[in-house]
């Protein structure tokens, strides 16, 4: 059953490490604070299955792509705080690239007559 | 340990940070309105199974089978400890399996691999003449024939010869009789050992007229003096001549078997040392680094030829063989893979047991393996854990299989009548605990997977659902009937192995050898030459040794012999020349005091046996044996039949026969096989030949040790230098040859009771279980008219059914296996029909009783209660 759990995540992987790197490009953020941020940005469509977002921050963590510190909040208690390191952002760029050539392809394939009348 | 810690403080990491997550999105949710209760359990149930998320996360940073081996372990030893009955009982299966093996392993090892303690053995190699025209192979090497080959050869480093012999050693006064070599000097520095005090001997005292000087092994050193390191310099008496001690050798070393002390070769030796034709020495040596056995086999080759052309007299027709010393000491007997192959299906019979106990046990176990499997456990994890039980298992049969062979090997080696040599030694080492470790390892495995597969094959669903009837349950009782039968069979292999080898002992030791041993105590004593010159001396000995014995308490009749076998070659012997044929029956030649044939109780058939008038100066006689009359005079008429003697001392040069007796005969290990061989005996008169070293035979219902302490305060009071030794009775000396034998049989003995108690014990197990299984059935049987008996039988029927499938398939397979055994049989057939019928017969007997116990169970079983159970 945990390596069904796991092949959820690998299907979501691409997505989540894009948005999540996205999120931290505006600031250091903790795992709670990055979850509510995804959910606002996409105007509640998005949720982020928590059982997902840790394996996922802690992958990325792994990779370098960012770091973590505990910090202490405003209301006083400590948090962990992740923050984009240059190899993130390197990342992010190519995430991002990545993630527009999948848009263009799929609204290629799903508008096909916009591409045939311009021939 | 820094892996542990780091490990450790990411699993707080993490959880502290998602315990964070939970509060905020808790405290967001009720600052919105919702209430505090609501609140939690909404978040709770959006983050799902927070465990797994712990896990999965944390599972990220790596490190995870460490953890769930460890995991695994704690879980297991919990599992061994909460059912103490089990595992006392698998635990001490598994170290009778692996303690024989290993106490087999050991003996094996001290035959095999044991290193010789000298310097680079491997190059070490020995010399061996071979005669190729007569009867007699193997000869030993002249000393003139040593020098030659030690100065004119390129592919040795060093050459040294030897004799081992037995001497009277005498240190104030207290005689004893010990095992010595007689050495070149440079032997010490050919074998690269040096003495640990003083010093070895030098080339100048290894001459004719050299110095007589000893060194000393350990062991003597420490047991006859003390260890005392004042002994270099003071004076031993070596058959009677002084010798002085020079060095002590370190513990661990001996050469050639035996030898507790060396002397020099040269002044043992005497006038062999310029006769070509006395070969009566070994020759050791040293290849140099690089050279091989092919070169100096090939040089070797060439120096006989030059030495057979230079002296045909005596060296026509020799070859000489070199091997290497480590060959020449691996030699074995077919004992070794028979034990092997016996103690495999020991361990074998014992992992079937093992594997069904624990399928048994993985039955007990269903609902633990299914909530496992519930809780997110793969089914590679569980035939994991369950694995790890099973080697954790076999670890711990492993350790008490160990201290049982320790113990073992110790009684392997006491039961070993004859003098062992130094280079077997039958020690648990490091090698055999190597391989015991090895065999642990496959031996848990093997036990395991069975059950391990069985256990982990259910689905979760049928498991948990009261009262369902689980697959896995009926395909282990598969496994288990499976695992019963081959147990039988194994065991029954073991059983009809031990079966033959027993009765054929039976009938060795039955058997009629010509003279009757029982009853009889033999002693040898050895004279010095230097001491008693003369036959007349030695013969003046025997009659004073002879008077005195005869009034000690308790002897019926007395009797001293000495071989005589120098005579063989000196006697004419009417229809033995030179043509001899290989299997013809040994000619022994004895010489005996009158009462000889007394004391063994051999039959005179006609004539008269010898009496006191035959004296050194009558005329010269002869008795022979019925075998050996018939074969020289096939015409009968034996009585006054005359023999040429030539090339001896003898008085007369012509014998006469004045009687014939019975034959005797010698049972033993012969290259063909264990049999009994019947030689030709020939008799001459004591007083007519006398020999130094001779034996004492006396008819007497006393302990052998006793009566001897007896006899060496006599012969003491004669002469206080010599040592009586070799005290043993006649049975021993007639029977003890077969003592490998006796051992091989008392071991598969061993082997195949244990092997019939552990099938029988399997047996139990099955049918135990099938009862229980079948309590409902048994009811209803029961409930609808059947009677308790038909309950039994079949029940019964069921364990016998299995032992007659396991009986049937052990007997073809000893069928097939026991043939290989026919060389050490003797009088019975390697497939002896009465006893393969006999050991199924016991075999199926004893599993009928151990499956009617538990039958008794169910039949007892009321029906009411049987149906009230489900």
């Amino acid at each position: 059953m945990k390596v069904r759990y796991q092949n959820r995540i690998e299907l979501l992987q691409g997505t989540l490490d894009l948005l999540i790197l996205q999120t931290l490009q505006w600031g250091p953020q903790h795992g709670y604070g990055i979850s509510q941020a995804i959910r606002a940005n996409s105007g509640e469509v998005l949720r982020v299955d928590t059982g997902s977002l840790y394996p996922a921050l802690h992958r990325l963590e792994r990779q370098k792509w960012i770091e973590a510190e505990w910090e202490v909040s405003e209301n006083r208690q400590r948090v962990r705080v992740y923050h984009l390191t240059g190899k993130g952002k390197k990342q992010l760029l190519t995430e991002r690239s990545r993630w527009e050539q999948l848009q263009d392809a799929i609204a290629g394939i799903l508008s096909p007559a916009k591409g045939e009348s311009k021939a | 340990m820094r892996f542990f810690g780091r490990r450790r403080r990411r699993t707080q990491e993490i959880r502290g940070e998602i315990d964070r997550h939970l509060q905020m999105a808790e405290q967001d949710r009720t600052e919105r309105g919702d209430a505090p209760e609501e609140a939690r359990h909404a978040v709770q149930r959006e983050f799902g199974n927070l465990d797994l998320i712990h896990d999965v996360t944390r599972d990220l940073w790596g490190g995870r089978w460490l953890e769930h081996l460890l995991q695994d372990i704690r879980y297991g030893a919990r599992m061994l400890r909460k059912n103490p009955a089990f595992t006392a009982v698998a635990v001490v299966t598994l170290g009778l399996g692996i303690g024989a093996v290993t106490a087999i392993i050991s003996v094996v090892n001290g035959f095999l691999f044991r290193p010789l303690p000298y310097r680079d053995p491997a190059r070490l190699v020995v010399l061996h003449s071979r005669n190729l025209r007569g009867v007699l192979a193997w000869m030993g090497n002249s000393l003139p024939d040593f020098d030659e080959w030690r100065g004119s050869n390129h592919t040795f480093e060093g050459m040294a010869a030897y004799a081992e012999d037995s001497f009277n050693l005498s240190f104030n006064d207290r005689p004893e009789r010990v095992q010595g070599t007689a050495v070149s000097a440079s032997l010490f520095s050919l074998l690269g050992v040096a003495p640990v005090l003083g010093r070895g001997i030098y080339p100048d005292e290894d001459r004719a007229d050299g110095a007589g000087v000893v060194v000393l092994g350990h062991d003597l050193w420490r047991h006859r003096f003390g260890a005392d390191p004042a002994i270099i310099g003071r004076t031993v008496r070596v058959n009677a001549h002084a010798y002085t001690v020079i060095g002590v050798m370190p513990p661990e070393f001996k050469f050639y078997e035996f030898a507790d002390f060396w002397i020099p070769l040269s002044g043992y030796a005497g006038t062999a040392l310029r006769d070509r034709g006395a070969r009566a020495y070994e020759v050791i040596a040293r290849l140099k680094p690089g050279a091989s056995l092919e070169q100096a086999q090939a040089e070797i080759d060439i120096l006989a030829q030059n030495l057979a052309h230079s002296f045909p007299q005596t060296n026509s027709g020799v070859a000489v063989d070199i091997v290497r010393l480590e060959q020449e000491r691996k030699e074995f007997g077919s004992a070794i893979p028979l034990l092997l192959g016996a103690v495999g299906f020991v361990l074998l019979i014992v992992c079937a047991n093992v594997a069904n106990l624990l399928i048994a046990r993985g039955v007990t176990r269903q609902k633990e393996m299914a909530i496992r499997i519930a809780v997110g456990a793969g089914r590679l994890r569980l035939i994991r854990q369950l694995l790890t039980e099973s080697i954790m298992l076999s670890l711990l049969g492993g350790i008490l299989g160990v201290v049982i062979a320790l113990g073992a090997s110790d009684l392997i080696v006491a039961s070993i009548p004859v003098k062992i040599p130094f280079w077997l030694k039958f020690k648990v080492d490091g090698r055999v605990l190597a391989l015991t470790f090895l065999i642990v390892a496959i031996t848990g495995l093997l036990v395991g997977l069975l059950p391990a597969l069985d256990a982990s094959r259910m689905s979760a669903n049928d498991q948990l659902k009261e009262g369902g009837v689980a697959p896995g349950g009926r395909r282990g009782r598969r496994f288990r009937s499976v695992l019963v039968v081959s147990q039988i069979g194994f065991a029954l292999v073991l059983m009809c192995g031990a079966g033959v080898l027993i009765r054929s002992f039976l009938r060795l030791q039955a058997v009629n050898v010509g003279l009757n041993p029982t009853g009889v105590v033999t002693m040898h004593v050895e004279l010095p030459t230097g001491q008693y010159p003369q036959p007349r001396q030695v013969n003046a000995f025997q009659n004073r040794m002879l008077e005195r014995i005869q009034k000690l308490p308790g002897v019926e009749s007395l009797a001293l012999f000495t071989s005589a076998q120098e005579l063989a070659n000196a006697l004419d012997l009417p229809g033995q020349g030179t043509n001899e044929r290989r299997d013809a029956p040994p000619v022994n030649i004895q010489s005996v005091s009158p009462d000889y044939f007394r004391v063994m109780d051999i039959p005179l058939r006609s004539g008269r046996v010898f009496t006191d008038q035959d004296t050194a100066t009558s005329a010269g006689v002869i008795i022979v044996s019925e075998l050996a009359a018939r074969r020289f005079w096939p015409r009968g008429n034996f009585i006054g039949q005359q023999l040429n003697v030539s090339n001896t001392n003898l008085p007369d040069t012509l014998l006469t026969v004045i009687g014939v007796v019975g034959d005797t005969s010698q049972p033993g290990l012969y290259s063909q096989g264990v049999g009994l061989r019947a030689g030709l005996d020939l008799y001459v008169s004591l007083a007519q030949h006398s020999g130094r070293a001779m034996t004492l035979a006396v008819r007497t219902p006393a302990p052998p040790e006793r009566f001897a302490a007896g006899v060496r305060t006599m012969v003491q009071e004669i002469n206080p230098e010599l040592p009586i030794f070799n005290v043993q009775s006649m049975e021993r000396r007639v029977f003890g040859g077969l003592w490998p034998l006796r051992a091989l049989t008392q071991l598969l003995g061993i082997f195949a009771g244990v092997g019939l108690l552990l099938a029988c014990v399997g047996i139990y197990g099955v049918v135990l279980y099938s009862v229980s299984q079948r309590t409902l059935e048994m009811g209803i049987r029961m409930a609808l008219g059947a009677k308790r008996s038909d309950v039994l039988k079949l029940i019964v029927g069921e364990g016998v059914m299995l032992a007659m499938c396991g009986a049937g398939i052990g007997l073809i397979a000893a069928f097939a296996l026991t043939q290989m055994m026919s060389s050490l049989l003797f009088g019975v057939s390697a497939t002896d029909p009465a006893v393969f019928l006999g050991v199924a017969f016991l075999l199926v007997a004893t599993a009928l009783l151990a499956s009617y116990i538990p039958a008794r169970r169910a039949m007892r079983a009321d029906p009411m209660a049987a149906l009230r159970v489900e």
